[in-house]
């Protein structure tokens, strides 16, 4: 049971190693998605909103993750 | 077929390098603890297991519909990318330190114990062996089943993990020793910025959004997503950090 379980974190840990990056993420694509929703002329704009905003998620969460290493 | 192999073979193949050089570190520990027989049934069962795997969820994804997968699997993508990356550039600005398979080696061989058993199959070297395999080779399944999946190019991505499984292995023979000397961190990163950049494609594809120069924008993606990372390592490199890091290494 204990590999079980160590798999099931590994799996979790495969996609989530900041809980900070990981909701902007999807925060961000949920954005985006709903952009699509509202304004679907807008598919040039999603497609660089999509793009820079994740670039911006990444950039801070290295920044924050420097601050709080020890 | 050339851009197939840039952008599904590739990250697969440097993707499954990584973790195939951190799984044999594990194994090697084994052989040299436990027994080399312990440690071989354990990476054979491990690898059936991820065999397995792949060939359950690979085919399976066949029959959901495309746009779904880019979306499921483009988004997983890009968490599992920016993950690497985010942890590369961390180690590249002194924050944390560089992966050492020495070390790494040195810490499982003296939790394993010393004194190597030759002939019989020693049960706790066989499953420290297997799941060594089987974790580490989690993450080789993932990158070949939503790389593959999502460009219909499954047995080009499961081509690209077999034949970095098969440097490493003979590498492996030759050496008989953890392969300290692979720049993990540069293909973490290199690795990263691939996947990541391809799952952000996929991903928008899935949403309706419209890449200008449809594939090819997976370069551009790629660089803006280099530039952030250098521009977040060169915020966070501060003398400060590199010490802290040297020292906990």
């Amino acid at each position: 049971m204990t590999w079980l379980r160590t798999i099931l974190r590994k799996i979790v840990g495969l996609f989530i190693d900041d809980p900070v990056l990981a909701a902007g993420v999807a925060v961000w694509i949920a954005l985006v998605a709903l952009l699509g929703i509202v304004a679907p002329e807008m598919a040039h704009v999603r497609a660089f909103a999509l793009a820079l905003g994740l670039c911006a998620i990444l950039m801070l969460s290295i920044v924050l993750g420097a601050t709080r290493s020890p | 077929m050339s851009g197939h192999l840039a952008s599904v073979a590739l990250p697969a193949f440097i993707a499954s390098l990584v973790e195939f050089v951190e799984a044999l570190t594990i194994v090697l520990a084994v052989g040299a603890t436990r027994g080399w027989r312990s440690a071989l049934v354990g990476t054979a069962g491990g690898i059936a297991v991820l065999v397995l795997l792949v060939a359950v969820f690979g085919p399976a994804l066949a029959y959901a519909p495309l746009r779904a997968i880019r979306i499921v699997l483009g988004a997983l993508l890009v968490f599992f990318g920016l993950r690497w990356l985010r942890k590369a550039s961390l180690r590249y600005a002194g924050a944390i330190p560089m992966g050492d398979e020495t070390a790494r080696f040195a810490h499982a061989t003296s939790q394993l114990g010393g004194g190597a058993k030759s002939g019989s199959i020693d049960g706790a070297g066989l499953l420290t062996a297997f799941n060594g395999v089987v974790i580490e080779g989690l993450e080789i399944v993932f990158i070949v089943v939503a790389v593959g999946a999502s460009s219909n190019s499954l047995g080009l991505a499961a081509l690209g993990a077999g034949a970095a499984g098969l440097i490493i292995v003979a590498l492996a023979l030759a050496l008989r020793q953890p392969l300290a000397r692979v720049p993990e961190n540069a293909l973490k990163f290199v690795v990263g910025l691939m996947l990541s950049s391809l799952g952000t494609l996929w991903l928008g594809e899935g949403l309706g959004v419209v890449w200008p120069g449809d594939d090819l924008s997976a370069i551009g993606i790629g660089a803006a997503y280099l530039a952030a990372s250098a521009i977040g390592i060169g915020l966070s490199r501060r003398p400060g950090n590199r010490r802290a890091a040297s020292l906990r290494a």
